[in-house]
């Protein structure tokens, strides 16, 4: 399955970082991508006008791995160890929609026709989803490397952007040179490490101890704010049951509820699909902002890592130096070493403080707009569900009223026509309707009689209520009255009398509210 | 309103249906002539609709009135005697009877001319003026004899009962023992009693330990609720709120206990014996279904059964996720709140911990719509599940009763097969007192095959207006609690919207 997304949409999706892709110098996208089974395919397509590419314009196919290696180069040399390398996008993880496709293949017997049209309508919306998600993370993982002073200089950056060939020789060697289990020990030394080593530097202690808590909140609160969001799928899903079960109630049913039942069935069927975007919106805001902001502070965690080791190097030189002092050997050497570990560490705390204070900007300013964006959001969906209830529960109160007060309005115009001696009866009445009224009027078989009731139109007014207007001709009189169906009432009352001889509408009480 | 010209379009075509339908205010000549008119209104009394007459609601084209009415055709001769008459205050338009959905609008605009509206006015007002609250769950006793009972407060202003307003004490085993009783007295006649609701031995174990917890208290409200529409059902039946049983158990503050209704005691175990024969019976009673009326109302009734129930099984897997969704909701508050108190920097932490406590708020709205779904929507399905098992029960009983009309006729064709076959015996002295055995026994049975055809009509009479009283009663409750459900759904929203309108500037405020 390929798809091609468009601007507007990566406008959106692009919203945990921002500030990315501004700099016209080197501008890079993922205009489309292609999924095969377990593997997306990416076409990475840059344009630029540094003169350090051979063109300015061009696309590459990419695989995921490619962009892991291209991650992990840049952790392993020496030169950025005092940045914060954009961490790797996450692996294209379709685990959780090709389950539920399978529970609903199996289910599917259970299920009407369309109910399982539309679970399967919700599932493969929410495959695109992730895999629009996970585009999104690739992207910005580029994006990030070409905004950076530094990072987007890098020789194997380039590489990645421009080598129109497989990547996957550049990776093995890649591999072999560093070794996977190298990288593993690093990172299960992290904690102990870092706090073991003492700190010099207030500012780094600060960090220190903010991120290692920072962590772990958030990534606590990732893991609920995903399961909040799955809660809303479920009830999504739990209304399209409802919907059908309704419909198909509904086609059963001859009484009045088979119109109650319809238009519950369609409510419920736009509800899901409210539910469904708040459900995603919360996802994207929310989680997504959580699930890379923790991910950012694992790259910012790894920056303090870095530091400290070099920390810890310069110290067991400082000790190596004494010692070579005392034995007197060797002292411009272990002299050497120890200016060499004071200059990486300085400059790593130097290029780590700039990067840090960097990233807590950025963090707050994402923060910030993703959360102003979800209340917005949340907002705009809880007024449309308003919207849609509202007029759910007008349609099924208005529904009795309007049938049951026309007939009313039918069965008493009868009887006014009755009353004032015509020998019509409601036969020769027929109705006609225009955008806000219906008109009785004479049908074509009538013949009139001397006396005749020549029409009577309803017309609904600003009070909601209907009226009826009739003029009668009879006993030579030209007479009118007006009847008026009040909305919510269920009985008509006669509002106005008529003037003309022989009229019997004299004697009608007048009814005032 | 604005869509109002929406309305026109789908109406048209029950327009066209509705030319000949009844006349809604039937001819004054009607009542003006005699009492026929304000007889034929009584006698239709014990039809009609039940609670706040909704006639609003009562959309069959047919009975729109039915009680009310009496189709009198415009061009007869009589009325143009009677309106050569004086004034006649039947000019005025008959009220039909109040509407409630706008019960602030209650007050009754009564047209007090014809009698006629007087008796419309006491199918309207009177008639089901009756409300029956159960509340105050209290628990008597210790241990494994303990019980809940509860208050049962009945208001009416029906001169039936001595008093406008009262209240008795009630524990559960009452409750079934009425229904108990009256399934007795009319089911087999082919009235739908409502069902009551069911025994739980765990819930009520969990109460009579003494715990005090969260699903203990959901258990006695649940019941408490189920009972106060068991109630409510049971009164607006016409025929049933007569029943003495009924009024001894609304009125009386002392009460027989009913024992037979435990569920180990013999006679529970004698009504199993009994459902299972009815089962077995059920399978080898073949009808030879005369009327098609009966035959599609039983499919009918079938297939609302099979989608009830599984509507039901949807709406109980939407109150369990949206609880699902409160407590997620709760524990993302939580981190939150943990993630604003560790962030340094102090706008975003505020605005975190306003975040949490936005979603904490929102957690409580879950839990409250969760509640709504359950009492309204998925409490009125299990109800009507439980109905629709009663109605089939009632066909069921109309099938015995022609079961034992055939059988009964059956006999009589062997009793007069013997006896003609007595004719031709050659023991004259045996023969006579034969004869006369035999012709007594005819005379019986051919009574019984009389009642049992009179059964059987009668039988298939009342369950015909049942059906149709039935049928609307439905259609008026599902209307009015899906739209106290939704208005629910739409408490839940807009509240949301308050709350994450007050969270708006928090955020915006992060600098």
């Amino acid at each position: 399955m390929s798809s091609t997304l468009d601007e507007n949409s990566k406008e959106k999706m692009r919203s945990v970082s921002v500030d990315l892709n501004n700099d016209a110098s080197l501008l890079i996208d993922i205009p489309d991508a292609l999924c095969e089974r377990d593997k997306v395919k990416f076409t990475v397509h840059t344009k630029t006008t540094l003169s350090s590419f051979q063109k300015p314009e061009f696309s590459v196919p990419r695989q995921h791995e490619d962009f892991i290696w291209l991650h992990d180069t840049l952790v392993e040399t020496e030169d950025y160890a005092g940045l914060i390398i954009p961490p790797a996008p996450p692996k294209p993880d379709f685990e959780s929609p090709r389950e539920k496709m399978h529970k609903l293949g199996e289910g599917e017997a259970t299920m009407t026709k369309e109910e399982y049209t539309k679970m399967k309508q919700e599932l493969e919306a929410e495959y695109l989803a992730v895999f629009k998600k996970t585009v999104q993370v690739h992207e910005i993982f580029l994006q990030r490397l070409s905004s950076h002073p530094i990072l987007s200089k890098d020789r194997n950056f380039q590489i990645f952007l421009e080598y129109d060939q497989d990547l996957s020789v550049r990776r093995k060697n890649a591999k072999e040179m560093f070794g996977g289990f190298f990288k593993n020990m690093v990172k299960s030394a992290d904690e102990v490490l870092i706090s073991g080593v003492k700190e010099v530097d207030d500012f780094f202690e600060q960090e220190k101890t903010f991120l290692l808590d920072y962590f772990s909140k958030i990534k606590d609160s990732t893991a609920k704010a995903e399961k909040m969001t799955r809660a809303h799928k479920n009830i999504a899903d739990d209304y399209i049951h409802l919907s059908a079960t309704l419909n198909t109630i509904s086609a059963e049913d001859t009484t009045a509820n088979k119109k109650h039942l319809e238009k519950l069935s369609d409510l419920f069927e736009k509800l899901r699909k409210v539910e469904g975007r708040v459900a995603s919106d919360q996802e994207l805001k929310l989680t997504e902002l959580l699930r890379y902001y923790m991910r950012d502070i694992q790259a910012a965690k790894d920056l303090l890592y870095r530091r400290a080791r070099a920390l810890a190097d310069y110290e067991n030189s400082n000790k190596a130096l004494d010692k070579a002092r005392l034995k007197s050997k060797d002292i411009a050497q272990a002299e050497e070493h120890q200016q060499h570990c004071l200059q990486k560490f300085d400059k790593l705390s130097e290029s780590g403080k700039r990067e840090l204070t960097g990233f807590k900007g950025r963090r707050v300013v994402a923060f910030r707009k993703n959360l102003i964006e979800m209340a917005e959001l949340e907002i705009k969906h809880a007024k449309n569900n308003v919207a849609l209830l509202q007029g759910c529960i007008d349609l099924l109160k208005r529904v009795g009223y309007t049938f049951q007060t026309l007939h009313k309005t039918k069965c008493l115009v009868r009887r006014m026509s009755s009353c004032l001696q015509s020998p019509l009866s409601f036969d020769h009445l027929c109705l006609t309707e225009n955008s806000d009224s219906y008109v009785f009027g004479p049908s074509k078989r009538l013949q009139l009689p001397p006396r005749s009731l020549s029409g009577l139109s309803v017309h609904s007014s600003q009070s909601e209520a209907l009226s009826v207007r009739g003029s009668y001709v009879g006993h030579g009189a030209n007479t009118s009255g007006q009847l008026e169906v009040p909305r919510l009432h269920s009985r008509p009352r006669i509002l106005q009398r008529s003037e003309g001889e022989g009229d019997q509408w004299k004697k009608e009480a007048t009814l005032a509210e | 309103m604005s869509d109002r010209a929406r309305d026109p379009p789908p109406e048209r075509t029950d327009f066209e249906e509705l030319e000949d339908a009844d006349d809604l205010f039937p001819e004054p000549a009607a009542t003006e002539e005699s009492g026929p008119a304000s007889l034929t209104a009584e006698d239709i009394s014990t039809n009609s609709n039940g609670p706040k007459q909704d006639s609003q609601f009562d959309e069959d084209p047919e009975d729109l009135f039915a009680e009310a009415t009496e189709e009198v055709s415009l061009d007869s001769p009589e009325r143009d005697v009677l309106l050569s008459d004086g004034p006649s205050p039947a000019i005025t338009p008959i009220t039909p009877p109040t509407s409630v959905i706008t019960p602030c609008l209650g007050h009754d605009d009564m047209f007090t001319h014809s009698s006629f509206d007087e008796i419309e006015e006491e199918e309207g007002g009177d008639l089901f003026d009756m409300h029956i609250a159960v509340s105050d769950p209290e628990k008597v006793g210790d241990g494994m004899n303990a019980y809940m009972a509860y208050k049962v407060t009945t208001k009416t202003p029906m001169s039936m009962f001595k008093r406008g307003e009262f209240s008795v004490k009630r524990r559960f085993s009452d409750f079934l023992g009425l229904h108990s009783k009256l399934a007795s007295k009319y089911l087999h006649i082919g009235y739908i009693v409502p069902p009551a609701p069911e025994k739980s031995i765990v819930g009520m174990t969990k109460v009579k330990v003494g715990k005090e917890d969260q699903s203990s208290n959901e258990f006695v409200e649940k019941r408490r609720s189920a009972l106060e529409r068991y109630l409510m059902r049971t009164v607006k039946h016409p025929v049933l709120r007569k029943d003495p049983d009924v009024m001894q158990f609304l009125e009386s503050s002392d009460l027989p206990r009913a024992v037979n209704t435990q569920a180990l005691s013999s006679a529970g175990l004698l009504r199993m014996v009994n459902k299972a024969a009815d089962a077995v019976n059920k399978m080898t009673i073949k009808m030879n279904e005369s009327d098609a009326w009966f035959e599609e109302k039983q499919q009918h009734f079938e297939n609302l059964d099979v989608q009830l129930r599984k509507l039901h099984a949807s709406v109980e897997s939407l109150v369990c996720h949206r609880k699902e969704l409160s407590v997620n909701t709760a524990q993302f508050a939580k981190s939150a709140a943990m993630l604003g108190n560790s962030e340094d920097h102090t706008a975003l932490s505020r605005a975190l911990s306003q975040l949490a406590e936005v979603e904490e708020k929102i957690d409580q709205l879950h839990q409250d719509q969760a509640n709504a779904d359950f009492y309204l929507f998925s409490e009125l399905l299990g109800d009507y599940v439980r109905l629709i098992t009663a109605v089939k029960g009632v066909f069921d009983h109309r099938m015995k009763t022609w079961q034992k009309w055939q059988d009964s006729q059956m006999l009589l064709q062997k009793k007069r097969e013997a006896e003609a076959k007595l004719q031709f015996t050659n023991k004259p002295d045996k023969l006579q007192q034969a004869k006369d055995e035999i012709k007594e026994e005819i005379e019986e049975l051919d009574a019984k095959v009389q009642q049992g055809e009179r059964d059987f009509e009668q039988i298939s009479k009342t369950i015909r207006k049942e059906v149709s009283r039935f049928e609307k009663e439905r259609v008026k409750d599902f209307k009015t609690i899906i739209i106290k459900y939704l208005e629910s759904l739409v408490q839940t929203q807009q509240q949301m919207i308050k709350y994450w309108e007050a969270f708006l500037p928090e955020a915006r405020a992060i600098s």
